[in-house]
């Protein structure tokens, strides 16, 4: 299975009242990427982070209407879900390969406002990122570890300041599986991403909103019940280096100090990954089984 | 030694024996006990009483604030003064940070596949950024390679091809097979327009 999940965000310079299309950060497009069309691609979620008050409009001629789609408010400074809400019960938005979805946005007159549609990818050729799902996670799920990194992030509104998830703190035991279940950070930013080897370089992300941490720091478990499939990324400490964690934000920049929930799993349980045993063997003496209380 | 009093009631309770309703005792039991309005939230003097000089119940209560200490920072509690010069070194950082590389999409089993193979021949996990680059500089035209094989491996023989086109027309696959041995493979093929691959 070819598992991926897209955090594509973009920005809109001084759209004030005029819905203004965005434009997506480097190396990212607003058009669905080529799949089976016999396997789904979701819509997950949106989100945006303006600092004066707007719109945020996402339509196309394949989804309901190309008049007004799907259009929500967006309340200034406050980066929550505005649609496809993974807080429980929830309805993902089918798309479709190489569909050009428009999504466009209206805010302040003089800044850089932003947006970021979740994109998962059932099967996506040529990438098969690791992903496990919620009961997989119970079964294998060992210890629970933090990940703290500080990243900069830039004032064009694309990601910028891409650091190793072990630039801070280097505490991941080696060849060792581990779930993101979420994460959040103290500063109030539009997405964070995590990019790396593991998830086919495309990289998952989450909305950087620190009033509700309690609802991103297991965003992606979240995401996993919420739409009952494989949506919480897995890496392997030894591409801990190649693993970077990023942030999109509007035109102020500013220092972020990213937690990512983590999850140690057991070796050997989610296919697809480095064997954890090319050198050294994986885990750190993990017991030989987990789970969770009853 | 001093014999210990112990009363009934209280100084100023109506029901103590001594009761006096114009003594200080007495106005402060009523003042506390006595609620003609009504039963009360909270007692009298409760911090959270709407009548308790000082209550703070006017204060906002907003995500991330202190309540006492609204001047200060959401979430982080900062001062003004740390806000301003950590903004102003962010905004420094933030001109000099960059903007993230683009990374091409690749096959994550595979790319981890051809990490380990490295890996052993390096008798060493931790791979350097330029080890990285040089599996992933190669990946592309191994798996290109991989495709060209797997797809030479899957091409369909004449047979294969006229069982197929069998098929098409409604045959179940055992059906379909006995037809082209009967028939041979070519005859149906030519018939049906289609060059054997």
């Amino acid at each position: 299975m070819g598992r991926a999940l897209e955090a594509v965000a973009g920005f809109a310079t001084n759209p004030s009242t005029t819905f203004t299309a965005l434009t997506p950060s480097t190396g990212q497009s607003f058009t669905v990427r080529g799949t089976d069309i016999t396997k789904g691609t979701w819509l997950l979620s949106s989100w945006a982070f303006n600092a004066t008050a707007g719109e945020l409009r996402i339509r196309s001629p394949r989804l309901h209407d190309f008049f007004s789609g799907i259009r929500n408010r967006v309340t200034a400074n406050f980066v929550g879900s505005l649609y496809l809400d993974p807080t429980g019960d929830s309805y993902a938005q089918r798309l479709y390969a190489q569909d050009a979805i428009t999504v466009e946005l209206t805010g302040g007159a003089a800044e850089i406002d932003t947006a970021t549609l979740l994109i998962g990818y059932e099967d996506l050729g040529g990438v098969a990122g690791r992903f496990i799902d919620a009961p997989t996670l119970m079964k294998i799920g060992l210890n629970v570890v933090t990940v703290e990194v500080t990243v900069t992030a830039v004032t064009t509104g694309l990601y910028g300041g891409a650091v190793a998830v072990n630039s801070s703190i280097d505490n991941l035991i080696a060849n060792t599986d581990y779930a993101i279940l979420g994460g959040f950070s103290d500063t109030r930013g539009d997405t964070c991403r995590i990019t790396g080897v593991d998830f086919g370089n495309i990289g998952p992300g989450f909305p950087l909103e620190p009033s509700i941490r309690s609802f991103t720091s297991n965003w992606f478990l979240k995401l996993a019940n919420s739409f009952g499939g494989a949506w919480i990324p897995v890496f392997n400490s030894a591409n801990k280096t190649q693993t970077t964690i990023d942030v999109q934000t509007t035109g102020t920049g500013g220092t972020y100090i990213i937690n990512l929930e983590l999850v140690q799993l057991l070796p050997g349980q989610v296919p697809g990954g480095a064997t954890g045993a090319a050198v050294q063997a994986g885990g750190g003496g993990a017991p030989t089984s987990a789970g969770q209380p009853h | 030694m001093n014999q210990q009093i112990e009363r009934d009631f209280p100084p100023g309770h109506p029901g103590a024996s001594d009761y006096d309703p114009e003594s200080p005792e007495a106005i402060e039991w009523a003042r506390k006990n006595v609620h003609p309005l009504g039963d009360r939230d909270f007692a009298v003097d409760h911090p959270k009483a709407l009548d308790t000089a000082g209550n703070l119940n006017h204060l906002p209560v907003t995500a991330g604030v202190d309540p006492l200490n609204p001047h200060r920072e959401a979430f982080t509690g900062r001062t003004p003064k740390q806000v301003a010069a950590i903004k102003t070194l962010s905004e420094a950082a933030s001109k000099a940070a960059v903007e993230s590389p683009v990374v091409q999409p690749v096959d994550a089993a595979m790319v981890n596949r051809l990490l380990d193979q490295k890996r052993t021949e390096l008798n060493r996990d931790l791979l350097t950024p330029e080890e990285y680059q040089s599996v992933l500089r190669d990946y592309h035209a191994v798996r290109s390679s991989g495709v060209a094989a797997a797809t030479e491996e899957l091409k369909l023989t004449t047979e294969q091809q006229a069982i197929s086109y069998v098929m098409s027309r409604g045959y179940q696959v055992d059906v379909a097979t006995i037809i082209v041995q009967r028939e041979g493979a070519e005859k149906i093929l030519k018939s049906a327009g289609i060059v054997p691959g």
